[in-house]
C-alpha cells in the first residue's frame, strides 16, 4: 500500500509542478506596474507574446518576426478561432511605438481585443 | 470511584508508516518551495482594438478621448483640453465624465509603455467598460 501511495503522490506532484512550469515558461520581463483588472477569466487559450523594448517579439521564449507572428495569428483566426485573444507582455520602459505597431498589425489581422500583462502593484506608477 | 483494574485492554500498539509519511511531507515541501519561487504574479488590462479610419466613421455617441504623450518628466495625459500629469488625476477626471460611449485611448509613439498601461488602468478604475485602443493607419 505504501509504495502505491508514494507513486500516486509523486504523480500528483509531477502534474502540479508541470502545470506551474507551463506558466513560468513566460520569460522574465519588466512589465508595467499596475493593479490590472483582477479578473478570473480563463486565459489558457490565448496567444501570449513578449514585446521587448527594442521592438523584437518573442513567442514562448523564442524570437519571431512580426510578419510571422501576424501570419500565425491570422491563420488562427482563419481556422475558426475568431475569439482569439492576444496577451501582450511589453517591457515597461520601451516606447509605445512598438506596441502601437503590433496593435495596428493585430487589428489588421482581425484581432478585436488585446490584453496587456502587468505586475500587480498598489497605486500604479503613472 | 472504582477503576476496573482487570479490564481487558488491547495493548496492541498502533504504528504509523513514518517513512512513507516523511517522503510525502518532503515532496509536498519541495513542491511548495518550487512553486512559490517560480510563479510570479501577473495581472492583465484589456482593451478593444481599432484603427483610426474605422473610429472616424464610428458611432452616434461621442466617446471620450484620452491621449498619452511623452513629457519631460515621463508622460502626460490629455482629456479634451485638460493636460494631466498623473494617473490619479486622470482617473479622477474620467470618473466625472459620462461613460456610455466609452473611451478611446490614443498613445503617441514616443510615450513609454508604462504610461499606456497607466492610462488603461485609470480608464478601467474610473468605471469605463468600453475601452478602445486606437492606432493610426
Amino acid at each position: 500500500m505504501t509504495p502505491m501511495i508514494d507513486v500516486v503522490m509523486l504523480l500528483i506532484i509531477f502534474f502540479l509542478v508541470t502545470s506551474q512550469f507551463s506558466q513560468s515558461i513566460r520569460t522574465q520581463i519588466d512589465l508595467p506596474k499596475q493593479q490590472g483588472e483582477q479578473t478570473d477569466a480563463d486565459t489558457s487559450g490565448d496567444i501570449v507574446v513578449d514585446l521587448l523594448a527594442d521592438g523584437s517579439i518573442r513567442l514562448e521564449g523564442e524570437a519571431i518576426s512580426l510578419d510571422s507572428f501576424i501570419a500565425m495569428v491570422g491563420a488562427e483566426i482563419l481556422h475558426g478561432n475568431a475569439q482569439t485573444e492576444v496577451l501582450i507582455r511589453p517591457e515597461r520602459n520601451g516606447p509605445a511605438m512598438h506596441l502601437n505597431k503590433l496593435c495596428r498589425r493585430l487589428s489588421s489581422a482581425g484581432v478585436r481585443a488585446y490584453r496587456i500583462a502587468t505586475t500587480p502593484i498598489e497605486g500604479g506608477e503613472g | 470511584m472504582i477503576f476496573a483494574s482487570g479490564m481487558n485492554v488491547n495493548r496492541k500498539s498502533v504504528r504509523l508508516p513514518l517513512i512513507g509519511m516523511i517522503d510525502v511531507f518532503f515532496l509536498l515541501l519541495v513542491y511548495f518551495v518550487v512553486s512559490a519561487s517560480i510563479t510570479l504574479p501577473e495581472d492583465e488590462l484589456s482593451a478593444a482594438l481599432r484603427q483610426e479610419s474605422v473610429v472616424a466613421s464610428a458611432s452616434d455617441l461621442q466617446p471620450q478621448y484620452v491621449e498619452v504623450r511623452r513629457a519631460v518628466d515621463g508622460a502626460e495625459f490629455k482629456v479634451g483640453s485638460r493636460v494631466l500629469r498623473s494617473q490619479s488625476e486622470l482617473e479622477q477626471v474620467l470618473s466625472e465624465l459620462p461613460k456610455d460611449a466609452g473611451v478611446f485611448l490614443r498613445v503617441s509613439d514616443d510615450a513609454p509603455v508604462w504610461a499606456a498601461a497607466a492610462a488603461l488602468q485609470a480608464c478601467h478604475d474610473a468605471g469605463y467598460e468600453k475601452l478602445t485602443y486606437v492606432t493610426k493607419d
